[in-house]
């Protein structure tokens, strides 16, 4: 059993709280706010674009180390992923959030890489670059709720096939 | 008697352009006025010493110093004004392991991103409301991270039957490309 005599607890003084009082925030402000996150208008392409050229460099770095035998680090891989999942829907690209979110999802669930698993993350990537070029804003419809599906049914073969 | 926010510093931290203005273009919607901004940590650390805000909204991955070295700076530095701040983490990971890996590092509370304005809202008022105690075990300060851990995510996000917010561009082209895709999807 772990010591636990030199354990503090400390209470610090909340300064926040001395400042802002009680009451909260207005459920009318709170509104305001997510309209400005509706109508939001800075272009998030620029950054889109960086970061799945970046994905795309990783993925292929990461067919070459697999073929050669080497180790590579999958969080080249995972890292532009998540940007993608995580800034996305927050400027109207809802449609790249999920399918970024499943690719996300996939390779933290993977442990050992291999081609298989690489064709299956390059076919997240070729739907998120085609999302980015051809700016397909919103969730794509039942169209792109059919493609979520699809790219999940994928990564669920392989987890039932590599059974992870 | 709502929020008094007039005097309240919050120190903003995100690498990316279009997120550090959304989201200060949020804080200053709920009535923020001192928001401090800065693309990483090192910039972050210096306008902490020098504002000592009351509050902190941090990105996770940036570069040359990332959220969780620039948390942990926060907590052990003795330049640090306040090593008690409350410290909010924002970033698209989600999973169990990458949480807890978080709070290690000191981390006060998570908001995934992306994220509406009510979410944002329930993480001021949890560390306002709701504040964590500090735990010193000589191998970790940080705030308690003891919570009621939440359900890992599988799956898809999105149900059939969930309403659609954001409207879609439904183009004949773009119908084409999404349906072009399921079908190569479907042959993985």
């Amino acid at each position: 059993m772990k010591n636990t005599q030199n354990v503090k607890f400390i209470t610090p003084p909340n300064r926040l709280k001395m400042k802002v009082g009680g009451g909260g925030i207005s459920e009318e402000r709170i509104q305001r706010a997510q309209e400005v996150i509706n109508n939001f208008e800075m272009d998030f392409r620029p950054e889109a674009r960086k970061l799945a050229i970046t994905l795309d460099k990783a993925t292929n770095d990461a067919i070459q180390s697999i073929k050669s035998k080497k180790v590579f680090n999958k969080e080249k891989m995972i890292h532009p992923v998540m940007q993608l999942k995580a800034n996305g829907g927050m400027f109207k690209y809802c449609l790249l959030t999920d399918v970024a979110d499943i690719c996300l999802q996939f390779m933290e669930a993977v442990h050992e890489y291999n081609t298989e698993a690489i064709e299956i993350i390059k076919a997240h990537e070729n739907a998120i670059q085609i999302i980015i070029k051809n700016d397909l804003k919103g969730d794509g419809g039942p169209e792109g709720y059919t493609l979520v599906q699809e790219l999940h049914k994928a990564c669920t073969r392989y987890f039932k096939k590599y059974k992870t | 008697m709502p929020y008094n926010l007039n005097d309240v510093k919050i120190l903003l931290v995100d690498d990316m352009k279009p997120m550090l203005t959304l989201t200060k273009s949020i804080l200053t919607t709920f009535g923020f006025t001192h928001i401090f901004t800065a693309q990483n940590g090192e910039e972050a650390f210096n306008l902490l010493c020098k504002h000592d805000p009351d509050f902190i909204i941090t990105d996770w991955i940036m570069e040359p110093m990332d959220g969780l070295q620039f948390t942990k700076k926060v907590r052990t530095d003795p330049r640090s004004p306040n090593p008690y701040v409350p410290i909010i983490m924002m970033t698209g990971f989600s999973s169990k392991l990458r949480v807890e890996g978080a709070r290690d590092n000191g981390i006060t509370e998570f908001l995934v991103k992306p994220f509406t304005a009510q979410d944002l809202y329930a993480r001021v008022f949890q560390i306002i409301e709701k504040p964590r105690k500090f735990v010193d075990t000589g191998e970790f300060f940080g705030p308690d991270r003891r919570r009621k851990s939440g359900k890992g995510y599988e799956g898809p996000r999105r149900r059939d039957e969930d309403p659609v917010n954001t409207p879609t561009q439904n183009t004949p082209e773009a119908l084409n490309i999404l349906k072009k895709l399921s079908e190569e999807a479907q042959k993985i």
